[in-house]
């Protein structure tokens, strides 16, 4: 009896050693007709919807280089992405960087918005020696490892917390509000606890008290108690890093707890989707976050109108970001002239892209220092105003005052 | 270390009123454990879809998010019992681990299938009921809780009545005790399991109804339901009606007032332990009697 | 009939293992980590089998010890730069004595079936909620292996090969050590204890005994194999090796394949873990969440209609084929 087993255990492993080298790598150098880039983002699990934000603006910027002639030192070969589901999970992420590098045979990588898979996954990357250019992910330590394939165009996590401190200590000019106390009110991943690491390092160095730390699970199924810990703590102003269902409870619990006058200011979390305001409505207003684009920012407007007629809403930072870094990966091949992984490496970091049509963050350029990270990357504050979200920091890119309730 | 007795009123206030619902969520996978010993793991999905019912009627139809208790109800009596005759039936005689495997499977489809139909986004609706606060001393009282919490309780009582006191109750009833006897003394078992499945999966559609004007509604949002309410069923000892209602209570209470007092998020952590020391020590449950 | 390892078989397993010894010389990197994958998760279902499968005690929350040996290898690599290959075993003794704890604690109040199975839930699902709020392991940001390039006295390589032959190694090692319990006294106490658990007790076995051992040896396997999940992922965090996902995997692997019999677990994974990554390359990105979608047909296919996974299925074919042999002992499918 224990021969059948073994037969059917051998065949199986027989048919399985088939396929495997069957699945082998695509042998030949990708004609130059078409020339595959991965796009990696969260497309199933908790953060499809976030991950889907991504994939739009990528689809876009792609479509539109295509629509305009392709990469014209390659004979104006057209960009193919494929896509990837990191599924949320860091070793499904480490799976799709080696099927897109191995199978798929792509140039480089571009994603993948969650830091807890984003580390990793570059980390992939850098072994297989093909470029990763990471559209969105802000945990600092991606860009700090020495990594030589590895390259991110959004800010870190602790120049969201950077602003956000400096922004408190602008109120007393803005609207005539001395922070001293802070109470910090976050989600449980790595995603909230990077940026209050780096909140209450800038706290520190501003001089203002940390009277709370709360922390929650974004699964919660109220905040209200969270929210009242906050409110007996009397802080000046709160600073947030949410999802956007958990930054819904909090915002609702906020009004009902009578919070309106406390400012609370997010780090770019669930608090910038468009469904916040939509879906809170009053409730909202108020608010502040940081965001990585706006649509009120000079020549904004076309990526906006373009995106929305497209996917029928504003583009989000993560949607922006994304449509960047499709940009600098067409400006890398363009300059390589090569699919080889290596020359478009190189490419890369000799990124230099002055402000213009396809360089649509509000900065003068973009390149990418030592580590591979891009030092212009602007963030502002906006509000909550009207059901808009309107820039009103960095003074330079302020739409109209902060308005604080009395 | 942040501590008011404002604070601990708000939280113990909060707790009971989740509790509530907590509770409600819990009675119908109580009542399908007590009658045919299966844990049902989609119990979390079938919640899903009652919100979704929810809120395609209050955000897209226009309807008052409690008139669509009427709708949802039926609707999750007849989920629950479809895939009751399809799915389950089959394998009520198998192994318990096959049972969980079989209804494990069924949550992913059905979480799944939604990410597929209405994709990932999160969706809530700001009803006429969702900014209704009073304020109780110094603490606040969200309305649309408070309204949930009520109805709990009177869907609790309901299904008590209709235990004690109809012909189909007692049936659900004896067949919980003893199938066996129950069968023998004329009671129709495959209908009183159908019966029970489906009326443990509508509470569900009453909870979704209640959640609309406070909670959102994603596909995943059955995840976290459905395992506080094992925690629930078990700690109000499995099949036991009332445990299950004030083992609600418990967790939600714990849940809240653990968020109030520990530092960090490690208010899940006593829940879970809670869960464990009671398993360990009290498998029938606080309430239960003599062990199964 | 059960000791006898016939030529033919003997020739058959060494055929099959030349076979999967050879497959890195030709296969792609990316086939490689389908094939490290399918390893590691045959290895872990195969661990999870002794309790879950011999022993009828079902543990919904295995990523406890995948954790275990996960985060106390990876914790002394990175902060001392003490090497996996000695950090494993540290992790091995660690989930075993965690193992003793939670197995002395759970079999001694007599719990089983689905009380069992919703207390090794809650503790791993505690661990996820604990090492999220402990900042000495990286908290939720978790514990990145830190990559050395191609060092294998760190257990690390440059090529997938390096890892695939650890986890070959380590999967035959497995599933020789189930295949001799299982017709070791000991092998024989654990199927009396999920056959019948008062019967085996009236018969002399030490039940509880025979629970927990199984228990500690279950876990000081898996933890094993979190210290190659560990260094091969080179990353963690408490919810991908402490959450119910691994936990769901693994034993997912075991009862497709079939409870309870030597192969079954890698039977399992060898089907379902290049199925589910193939299905995520083709549907990924043009429908999301199809390969869950998949997982949990196959799930409920399976207890439907052969829920004595496929080695069941397998067994009663030949029976069929085969009408005047008795059903094999190590097949019938546990109560």
């Amino acid at each position: 009896m224990k021969r059948n087993l073994i037969t059917i255990v051998a065949v199986l492993l027989a048919v399985m050693s088939i396929v495997l080298s069957a699945c082998g790598p695509a042998a030949t150098e990708a004609p130059a007709a078409v020339i595959k880039i991965g796009g990696l983002y969260p497309t199933t699990g908790d953060l499809a919807k976030l991950g889907q934000e991504n994939v739009n603006g990528l689809q876009l910027a792609i479509d539109q280089i295509n629509a305009a002639g392709g990469i014209k030192s390659m004979g104006g070969a057209k960009i193919e992405i494929v896509w990837g589901d990191t599924q949320g999970k860091p070793e499904v992420g480490i799976s799709e960087v080696t099927r897109l590098v191995q199978q798929e045979n792509v140039v480089a990588i571009i994603g993948a918005y969650q830091s807890g898979v984003t580390t990793p996954a570059t980390q992939e990357a850098e072994r297989l020696s093909t470029p990763f250019l990471v559209s969105m992910a802000v945990s600092d330590k991606i860009t700090e490892r020495g990594f030589k394939y590895t390259f991110r165009i959004c800010p870190k996590a602790s120049w969201y917390a950077k602003d956000q401190v400096s922004f408190l200590k602008d109120l007393k000019d803005l609207a005539g509000l001395e922070v001293k106390k802070v109470a910090l009110l976050h989600e449980d991943t790595d995603f909230g606890e990077s940026t209050a690491a780096g909140q209450k390092q800038y706290l520190e160095e501003a001089g203002m008290e940390m009277v709370l730390e709360v922390k929650y699970s974004a699964s919660a199924a109220d905040l209200t108690t969270e929210v009242s810990k906050v409110k007996a703590a009397n802080p000046d102003a709160v600073l947030t890093v949410t999802y956007l269902n958990d930054s819904v409870l909090i915002a609702r619990a906020r009004e009902a707890l009578g919070m309106m006058n406390i400012p609370f200011v997010d780090a770019a979390g669930g608090t910038v989707d468009p469904e916040f305001i939509k879906q809170l409505g009053a409730t909202a207003e108020g608010w502040f976050t940081e965001i990585e684009f706006t649509k009120y920012a000079a020549g904004a407007d076309v990526l906006n109108n373009a995106y929305r007629e497209k996917f029928g809403d504003d583009i989000t930072g993560n949607g922006a970001y994304a449509y960047q870094a499709g940009w600098v990966i067409a400006d890398a091949l363009e300059r390589a002239a090569s699919t080889d992984r290596d020359a478009v490496r190189d490419a890369l970091a000799a990124t230099d892209m002055p402000s213009g049509p396809n360089m649509i963050l509000p900065t003068d350029h973009i390149y990418f220092d030592e580590s591979g990270q891009n030092p212009n990357a602007p963030l502002f504050i906006v509000q909550v105003q009207n059901g808009e979200l309107i820039p009103v920091w960095p003074a330079k890119y302020a739409a109209k005052p902060v308005v604080l309730t009395k | 270390m942040i501590f008011s007795y404002e604070l601990l009123a708000q939280a113990l206030v909060t707790g009971l009123l989740i509790g509530g619902v907590f509770a409600l969520i819990s009675v119908g996978l109580s009542m399908i454990w007590g009658v045919m010993k299966i844990i049902n793991f989609a119990h979390g999905e079938f919640l899903m879809i009652g919100m979704y019912i929810a809120y395609f009627l209050t955000a897209k139809a226009g309807w008052d998010p409690y008139l669509t208790i009427f709708i949802t109800t039926p609707m999750l009596f007849l989920v629950g019992t479809l895939i009751f005759q399809s799915t389950i039936r089959p394998i009520l005689k198998d192994p318990s681990m096959n049972q969980i495997m079989l209804t494990l499977g069924l949550s992913l489809i059905l979480q799944n299938l939604a990410l597929v139909v209405f994709k990932a986004d999160v969706l809530t609706s700001s009803t006429a009921y969702t900014r209704m606060n009073f304020m109780l001393g110094p603490v606040v009282v969200r309305g649309s809780q408070l309204i949930a919490f009520a109805g709990s309780a009177l869907t609790a009582v309901f299904l008590y009545w209709f235990l004690q006191k109809t012909e189909a109750g007692r049936a659900i009833r004896a067949t919980a005790q003893n199938r066996d006897a129950a069968a023998l003394v004329g009671v129709n078992v495959r209908t009183t399991y159908l019966l029970a499945f489906g009326i443990g999966s509508a509470t569900l559609g009453i909870a979704a109804s209640l959640m609309i004007p406070f909670y959102y509604t994603s596909p995943t949002v059955g995840l976290f339901f459905g395992l506080i309410a094992y925690v629930v069923v078990v700690l109000g000892g499995l099949g036991n009606f009332l445990g299950a209602l004030v083992a609600g209570l418990i967790i939600g209470l714990t849940e809240s007032v653990g968020a109030a007092l520990l530092p960090g998020s490690l208010a899940r952590v006593l829940t879970y332990g809670l869960f464990v020391v009671v398993l360990l020590f009290r498998p029938q449950g606080i309430f239960g009697g003599k062990q199964q | 009939m059960k000791r006898t390892w016939t030529q033919r078989g003997f020739l058959l397993t060494g055929g099959a293992l030349l076979i999967a010894a050879v497959v890195p010389l030709f296969a792609s990197e990316y086939a490689l980590h389908i094939g490290v994958l399918v390893l590691l998760y045959a290895y872990l279902s195969t661990a999870w089998n002794i309790l879950g499968g011999y022993g009828g005690q079902h543990s919904l929350g295995h990523s406890l010890f995948l954790g275990v040996g996960a985060y106390t290898s990876t914790f002394l690599f990175t902060k001392i730069g003490l090497t996996p290959w000695v950090g494993m075993w540290i992790g091995a003794l660690l989930a075993g004595l965690v193992s003793w704890f939670v197995g002395y604690l759970c079999f001694r109040y007599g719990l089983k079936g689905p009380y069992f199975a919703l207390v090794t839930i809650a503790i791993a699902e505690a661990m996820v909620s604990l090492t999220n709020n402990l900042n000495v392991v990286g908290g939720a940001m978790g514990l990145e292996v830190k990559w050395h390039g191609n060092a294998p006295l760190l257990m690390q390589f440059q090529s997938k090969a390096g890892y695939y032959y650890i986890a070959l190694v380590m999967l035959v090692v497995i599933i020789w050590l189930v295949n001799w319990l299982s017709r070791q006294r000991f092998g024989y106490h654990l199927v009396a204890v999920r056959e019948n658990e008062d019967a085996a007790e009236a018969l002399g076995v030490d039940t509880l005994r025979t629970k927990i051992q199984a228990s500690i040896l279950s876990a000081v396997l898996t933890a094993l194999g979190g210290t190659f999940f560990a260094q091969y992922f080179t990353y963690i965090n408490p919810k991908n090796v402490f959450g119910e996902g691994p936990s769901i995997q693994i034993l997912l692997f075991a009862i497709v394949g079939g409870l309870g019999t030597v192969w079954g677990p890698a039977v399992g994974a060898l089907v379902l873990v290049p199925i589910a990554e193939l299905a995520r390359g083709w549907l990924g990105g043009s429908f999301a969440g199809a390969h869950l979608l998949l997982y949990g047909t196959v799930l409920v296919l399976v207890m439907l209609f052969m829920p004595k996974g496929i080695m069941g299925l397998v067994a009663s074919l030949r029976q069929r084929l085969n009408r005047n042999r008795p059903a094999p002992e190590e097949e019938r499918r546990p109560a």
